[in-house]
């Protein structure tokens, strides 16, 4: 969480927007944070539309009034994704730590008059997965036009939490037979996409599309970073756009250029012939796991220290129960808001 | 087989009276860094060729399948000389390609077929 005072200034985004569109980038998110809470959030986005960019809201839904979303709409917004925790009221604040669900729904209200682009994102885990049959209920009720049901993957917060958060493989299997027959009965109505946890996959993914291949992301305090998660690796140092241009961070920055191409690929992975679908794997799961952000993902089940994996599936596997660990939240920290 | 072309004329049928139009949470956007006619959608980026990029620009709610048929072979006897003008297609023949394009259109969500042209 950036202070407020280290946060770029409208100048200062503007630029970065036109620089952006100048190098080829056509889709915006903003994203957070909370990006309801700039004031200028409606320039940016008339700008970002002045340059023929879609743009996205990413947003939790709280402060997206009926007023404010016909106001974003008219800058040229596109399209507002709202996060859930659940189908309900009660979980949801659980799992979200504080009373937030109403508000969403008023903010999915103000989104659907407003016409525009509903998507709704949903985190999976452990708390939640089985209750995915409601969590489709609502999707369906608010009219969105797409759900993207996304397992947790175990980086930063969600790598402190994993014993609380990682399902069991019957839990994922179950919750991936309700979103097939859901896909089937929805397909004309809505889009869903289903993203599994690296740790039930063989193979990682191509984190990204690829480090700095498809996207970049700028953070609220400048910092470029090829994904929204990279200033987890401590090993590595990010440019920062009040001082480089975004030109010259995309093409010759030594963090944007450090895992393009094949030659930083371990022995492993060079000689396989997944590399061109994979790239490796995730370089913060790499780093959040095994401390070194050039070792392969350890999700790989060829990895050297894919038992890591292994082990972290055992243990959700051993013991189908909660655990009794109070959850650890990204602001209130060391806060018990969950006691079962 | 005639089962088939019959099928494919209702749909024809249908569609030349009705006024397609781009859905709300599409837009349209030559990108000039990549020299290509995009269709830019949420977490989704549809290239373009020429062709379709200049049907999907007269999807404005406005006008007919049939009108758009007729800019679209007018556009291709400019793009012609005179004497190749015999060798264009027939307009039923671009009618019945572009209704077959825009059906597809339809079907991903990216078109809105209406029966009314649009109050503007």
């Amino acid at each position: 969480m950036a202070q407020k005072e280290s946060e770029l200034s409208t100048a200062d985004w503007i630029r970065v927007l036109s620089e952006a569109a100048d190098l080829g980038v056509v889709e915006v998110h903003f994203s957070g944070g909370e990006p309801l809470l700039r004031d200028d959030l409606e320039i940016l986005i008339r700008h970002a539309n002045s340059l023929e960019m879609y743009t996205n809201l990413i947003t939790s839904g709280i402060g997206l009034t009926a007023e404010k979303a016909t106001s974003l709409k008219d800058a040229g917004l596109a399209n507002v994704q709202i996060s859930f925790q659940a189908g309900e009221a009660k979980l949801s604040d659980i799992i979200g730590g504080y009373k937030a669900f109403e508000k969403k729904r008023e903010a999915v209200k103000a989104v659907k008059e407003a016409e525009m682009h509903l998507s709704l994102n949903v985190v999976l885990h452990r708390m939640n997965i089985d209750k995915l049959e409601g969590i489709l209920k609502l999707a369906e009720e608010t009219g969105a036009e797409r759900l993207e049901l996304a397992n947790t993957q175990y980086y930063n917060w969600a790598l402190l939490n994993r014993e609380q958060l990682l399902p069991s493989w019957e839990q994922i299997q179950r919750a991936s037979e309700i979103y097939r027959k859901a896909k089937a009965r929805l397909e004309k109505k809505m889009e869903i996409i289903w993203v599994i946890p690296d740790y039930y996959a063989s193979t990682p993914k191509p984190c990204m599309g690829g480090w700095a291949a498809i996207g970049l992301t700028v953070a609220p305090d400048g910092v470029a970073l090829p994904c929204p998660t990279a200033a987890m690796i401590k090993d590595l140092s990010f440019e920062n756009v009040r001082y480089s241009s975004l030109n010259s961070i995309w093409n010759d920055s030594s963090s944007f250029n450090r895992f393009r191409g094949e030659e930083w690929m371990p022995e492993l992975c060079r000689s396989c012939d997944l590399r061109h679908e994979d790239g490796g794997g995730c370089r913060c799961q790499a780093f959040a796991l095994t401390g070194d952000s050039f070792a392969t993902d350890p999700a790989c089940k060829w990895a050297p220290e894919h038992y890591l994996i292994e082990k972290a599936v055992q243990d959700a596997n051993n013991d189908p129960k909660p655990q009794n660990k109070p959850l650890i939240y990204r602001r209130h920290q060391n806060k018990t808001l969950l006691k079962k | 087989m005639a089962d088939k072309k019959n099928r494919g004329l209702v749909v024809v049928d249908i569609l030349v009276s009705c006024f397609p139009k781009l859905a709300a949470k599409a837009r349209l956007k030559f990108d000039k860094v990549r020299e290509k006619h995009l269709l830019l959608l949420p977490e989704k980026v549809v290239i373009l060729n020429e062709t379709a990029a200049s049907i999907l620009i007269l999807c404005d709610g406005s006008q007919t399948v049939k009108g758009i048929a007729e800019k679209m072979r007018d556009s291709l006897k400019d793009g012609n000389n005179a004497s190749d003008i015999s060798t264009l297609p027939d307009i039923q023949t671009i009618e019945e390609d572009i209704s077959g394009f825009l059906q597809e259109m339809a079907e991903q969500g990216w078109v809105v077929i209406h029966s009314h042209a649009e109050d503007k």
